[in-house]
């Protein structure tokens, strides 16, 4: 017991001791808080167009369809009854919805039907751009068509700042017959932060 | 009753020597101490900041524009100017002791520099005796880690995410109205998150001169 005591006063002494020790040496602190935020990736597809190209009229029983899921991230398209010397044209407005400059570097596309139809069909991906607002005034836009592709140089890859915009034209076309008449098309693409 | 007879003669011998001690003549002298002690101050200057890539400048190159720097010479220190004005920096001295540092809308690899003056303006020389930083202390400047930097995780999630260079000046005195120069490099490095904010404090610590030793209390 006595023993306990005598340990805790001189742990009590030795404590004080250092406290005071601390106390004695004077100092002052200057304080620079960093707040790093970072920017946001991101972009999507905003609008599409499908024109169907030729000089006739399409038959009565052909359709097209095409709907903008996955928040943006993807385009489905549909083309019922497609028919012989068939020509379209899908026209998707990419935007950079993020915050910070980015590379549009792929557009991937991933077409499904018979494989009979598959066999004939073909298509091509072309990226313009940058474009501000008014991609929706450029003849790219307003006079599309099958030919359009065929006038300008497509791009590879195209940095994006934010709120820019890109067009991609991908004209199809089939080439003969097949029992099979219906398509499907599946757009997505890949972009890095790399600038 | 003899007991009482007793006490008197000592009572009235004290009180004799009582007489003795009054007549004896006296006088005294007095040192007065009066120790008055010093303040220990020290202080960012104010006007005395500068910084890369301030926010509002218009794009552009060289120190006047605003386009971004990039950290192209990572581990190497230094960076290039690049072609766009992405991010920014904001500086602002909050008070006397307090500084704020925000970096906006950055990405890896984006990188500034902050340089300020402190002073001295206490009344007793002082010495730069720490850095704390991310609750880590350093007490000079070529210790292993902050030779290639500072690298912290800022967010806890297993990855560092911004690097920092201090360029300090430890063990320098600075007597009274004298002052010295500070500066950093921030880098957010490849693994940070996008839209996330990460907080960062940096403490700097002074000491009495004399009180200097070159790592914690012994």
């Amino acid at each position: 017991m006595i023993l306990k005591v005598l340990a805790s006063v001189v742990l009590m002494v030795l404590l004080l001791s250092m406290f005071t020790s601390a106390y004695a040496m004077w100092n002052d602190r200057l304080k620079a808080n960093i707040k790093v935020s970072t920017g946001d990736l991101d972009a999507r597809f905003k609008c599409f167009k499908i024109i169907t190209c030729g000089c006739k009229k399409p038959p009565s029983t052909y359709h097209t369809s095409g709907k903008i899921v996955n928040n943006g991230k993807k385009f489905i398209g549909e083309f019922e009854n497609v028919y012989p010397n068939w020509r379209a044209v899908v026209a998707l407005v990419i935007e950079n919805t993020g915050t910070l400059p980015e590379t549009l570097i792929k557009v991937n596309v991933r077409v499904s039907g018979d494989n009979d139809l598959l066999r004939i069909f073909e298509y091509k991906v072309c990226v313009l751009g940058p474009f501000g607002r008014k991609i929706f005034d450029s003849p790219y836009w307003t006079r599309l068509n099958h030919d359009i592709v065929n006038n300008v140089i497509c791009k590879r890859r195209l940095v994006l700042d934010p709120g820019e915009k890109a067009l991609v034209i991908i004209p199809m076309e089939i080439h003969g017959f097949s029992n099979s008449t219906d398509l499907k098309m599946e757009v997505t693409f890949d972009f890095a932060a790399s600038w | 009753m003899g007991k009482t007879i007793a006490i008197i003669p000592i009572f009235l011998l004290l009180l004799a020597s009582a007489g003795i001690a009054y007549a004896m003549w006296s006088e005294t002298l007095k040192i007065n101490v009066t120790a008055k002690t010093g303040e220990l101050d020290w202080e960012f200057v104010n006007g005395s900041l500068t910084y890369k890539d301030a926010c509002g400048l218009q794009p552009g190159y060289g120190e006047s524009g605003g386009n971004d720097w990039n950290a192209t010479n990572l581990p190497a220190p230094g960076a290039i100017q690049l072609d766009k004005d992405v991010g920014c920096t904001e500086v602002k001295l909050i008070d006397s002791h307090t500084l704020n540092i925000t970096l906006h809308n950055v990405y890896p690899w984006y990188y500034t520099h902050v340089a300020f003056k402190v002073h001295n303006n206490g009344d007793i020389p002082i010495k730069i005796w720490r850095v704390i930083i991310d609750g880590q202390e350093f007490y000079e400047l070529n210790e292993q880690v902050l030779q290639q930097g500072l690298e912290i995780d800022a967010d806890d999630d297993g990855l560092n995410d911004t690097l920092i260079w201090w360029g300090d000046n430890f063990g320098v005195q600075l007597h009274p109205c004298q002052s010295a120069d500070i500066s950093l490099d921030i880098t957010v490095l490849q693994t940070a998150n996008e839209s996330t904010t990460y907080h960062i404090t940096i403490s700097l610590e002074a000491i009495q001169w004399n009180e200097y030793n070159k790592g914690p209390i012994p």
